[in-house]
């Protein structure tokens, strides 16, 4: 077979579904056409942690030994390919960055000493702020509540974490999961009170501070 | 005696108290004096990051404000046993050190709070100060009662490796290795030792979260391990919890006695059930039978 017609094989396949022949694709037009937003890209690479994104040399190592592999909708390697085509929006949407549970295992093996996992708590901070919820990840709200304990009274608390993270959005996992918190606070390993500091006035003024310094970071 | 400040972090006065009674049992044989940072506070850990950098980054430092300002120029060594605490406030050292941007917005931050940081303090995990400071003799002297016969499975976890493995190798850690052939256990090899352990997954996204721990616990099983010691209070927890529910992710229960490395030496050196805290095990029946110490004294 000569090599022609394979070529044209492909090209008629490429241009399936297009509306009059030699019109490119619907699929085809959303990938050229669409508005790209660079914007994000340029202050992420003002970041310590983003400096190096434009430096991915798409080697896939990142994706390869990532063990939350199953939850990603997509790798870190793609979503920095889709950063560099200006595909802001969708990054924001994606899961990857809230499943990621900061094991730094990509980071240390990176070849191009792209801090991937700071890359990815700047994706999280980045989709709090532009007010997007994470769709296919609870994490966020989490972590909000984490941040309200431990800025208000200076500790964690893991019951009064767990019985607000749990308590509207995740009945049944609660029920569930009583047994073992019956247990763990007969452990005493589970105290039903908050531990306070001292001096949450001055951590309550630090926060709030923090706070309003760190928009945009 | 060498003294340290000491940087406890929340987990061990909850889910990890065993870690933090048995490390008190055995300091001062090892002759570590440690002294608690007063009014310590949550080092912000992985969510805060997740939400506002400067945030979670002041809420580290002004631990790093309070140790200074205790240890007064003479103690600035900060000894912590939690990984996810050391990398909290080794990072925000970092920062305070090498961006100048942020270092400015941490150093408002602690100024609006009435508090200061001029950088002198160094964070270090505990168990490389067990290794590398009190020493792997040390431990062997003291270990009046040596584990023999025991098969230990060394669980590092990520955080204690990754991304800065101080006083360890990243790709190969000893550390562990060291304090359980120092306590007369043998050291059971197996692959995933540095493998995550699910953490906040566990409980955000289960049906992920409990199958890694559960890799591991098999991983560890099948290399004839009878139980398994760990640097890291959150995988000593959640690789409990998962354990108790092996059957739904192994197809058969796993049934191993996970200890916290202070408890493991302390064993060694011949100290009571209680001062270890190894009555809090989820399987604290199956914990003592494996150590030969049926009755809780």
């Amino acid at each position: 077979m000569s090599p022609q017609p394979e070529t044209e094989s492909r090209q008629e396949k490429v241009f399936q579904g297009a509306a009059a022949p030699g019109e490119p694709s619907a699929e085809l037009k959303t990938l050229f056409e669409r508005k790209q937003d660079h914007q994000f890209l340029a202050e992420l690479d003002k970041l310590p942690e983003g400096a190096k994104v434009k430096m991915c040399i798409q080697c896939g190592t990142c994706g390869g030994m990532c063990p939350v592999t199953p939850l990603l909708d997509h790798s870190p390697r793609r979503l920095f390919a889709m950063l560099r085509a200006g595909m802001t929006d969708e990054v924001l949407d994606a899961a990857t960055p809230w499943v990621c549970s900061s094991c730094y295992r990509c980071t240390v093996n990176c070849p191009a000493g792209i801090k991937i996992t700071e890359v990815m708590y700047a994706l999280k901070r980045r989709a709090i702020q532009a007010g997007r919820k994470a769709r296919s990840s609870d994490y966020q709200r989490f972590a909000s509540i984490f941040t309200r304990i431990v800025s208000r009274h200076g500790r964690s608390h893991e019951m009064g974490l767990l019985s607000r993270y749990m308590m509207f959005h995740h009945p049944v996992a609660m029920a569930k999961q009583s047994g073992l918190g019956m247990r763990l606070m007969l452990k005493g390993r589970m105290p039903l009170t908050q531990e306070k500091i001292k001096d949450r006035e001055g951590l309550r003024r630090m926060a709030a501070k923090a706070l309003e310094l760190g928009e945009g970071v | 005696m060498k003294k340290y400040l000491y940087y406890p972090g929340c987990s061990q006065k909850a889910t990890s108290r065993a870690y933090e009674e048995a490390l008190l049992a055995i300091a001062a044989d090892l002759g570590l004096e440690l002294q608690e940072v007063e009014d310590w506070n949550c080092c912000g850990t992985t969510p805060v990051m997740a939400v506002n950098k400067v945030l979670a980054l002041s809420l580290a430092a002004r631990n790093l404000a309070l140790a200074e300002a205790q240890g007064q120029g003479e103690l600035t060594e900060l000894v912590t046993p939690c990984p996810s605490c050391w990398l909290a406030l080794h990072k925000a050292q970092h920062a305070l050190a090498d961006d100048e941007e942020i270092a400015g917005k941490v150093r408002a931050s602690l100024e609006a709070g009435g508090y200061s940081y001029k950088g002198t303090i160094r964070p270090r995990h505990l168990l490389e100060v067990l290794v590398n400071e009190v020493g792997v003799e040390a431990i062997q002297q003291k270990a009046g009662k040596p584990l023999q016969g025991l098969k230990v499975a060394p669980y590092y976890g990520c955080q204690v490796l990754r991304p800065y493995a101080q006083g360890d190798d990243a790709e190969h850690p000893q550390n562990l290795e060291k304090i359980i052939r120092a306590t007369g256990a043998e050291v059971a090899e197996f692959p995933l030792q540095s493998a995550c352990c699910g953490g906040t997954l566990v409980a955000t996204r289960p049906e992920v979260g409990y199958q890694m721990s559960a890799d591991i616990l098999r991983a560890i099983e099948r290399s004839g391990a009878n139980l398994v010691v760990t640097p890291c209070n959150l995988c000593q927890a959640t690789l409990e919890i998962v354990q108790r529910k092996t059957p739904k992710f192994l197809g058969h229960k796993t049934k191993l006695p996970i200890l916290a490395v202070t408890q493991l030496i302390g064993l060694a050196m011949g100290k009571s059930v209680k001062e270890l805290g190894l009555q809090r095990s989820l399987n604290a029946k199956r914990c003592l039978r494996t150590m030969g110490r049926e009755t809780a004294a």
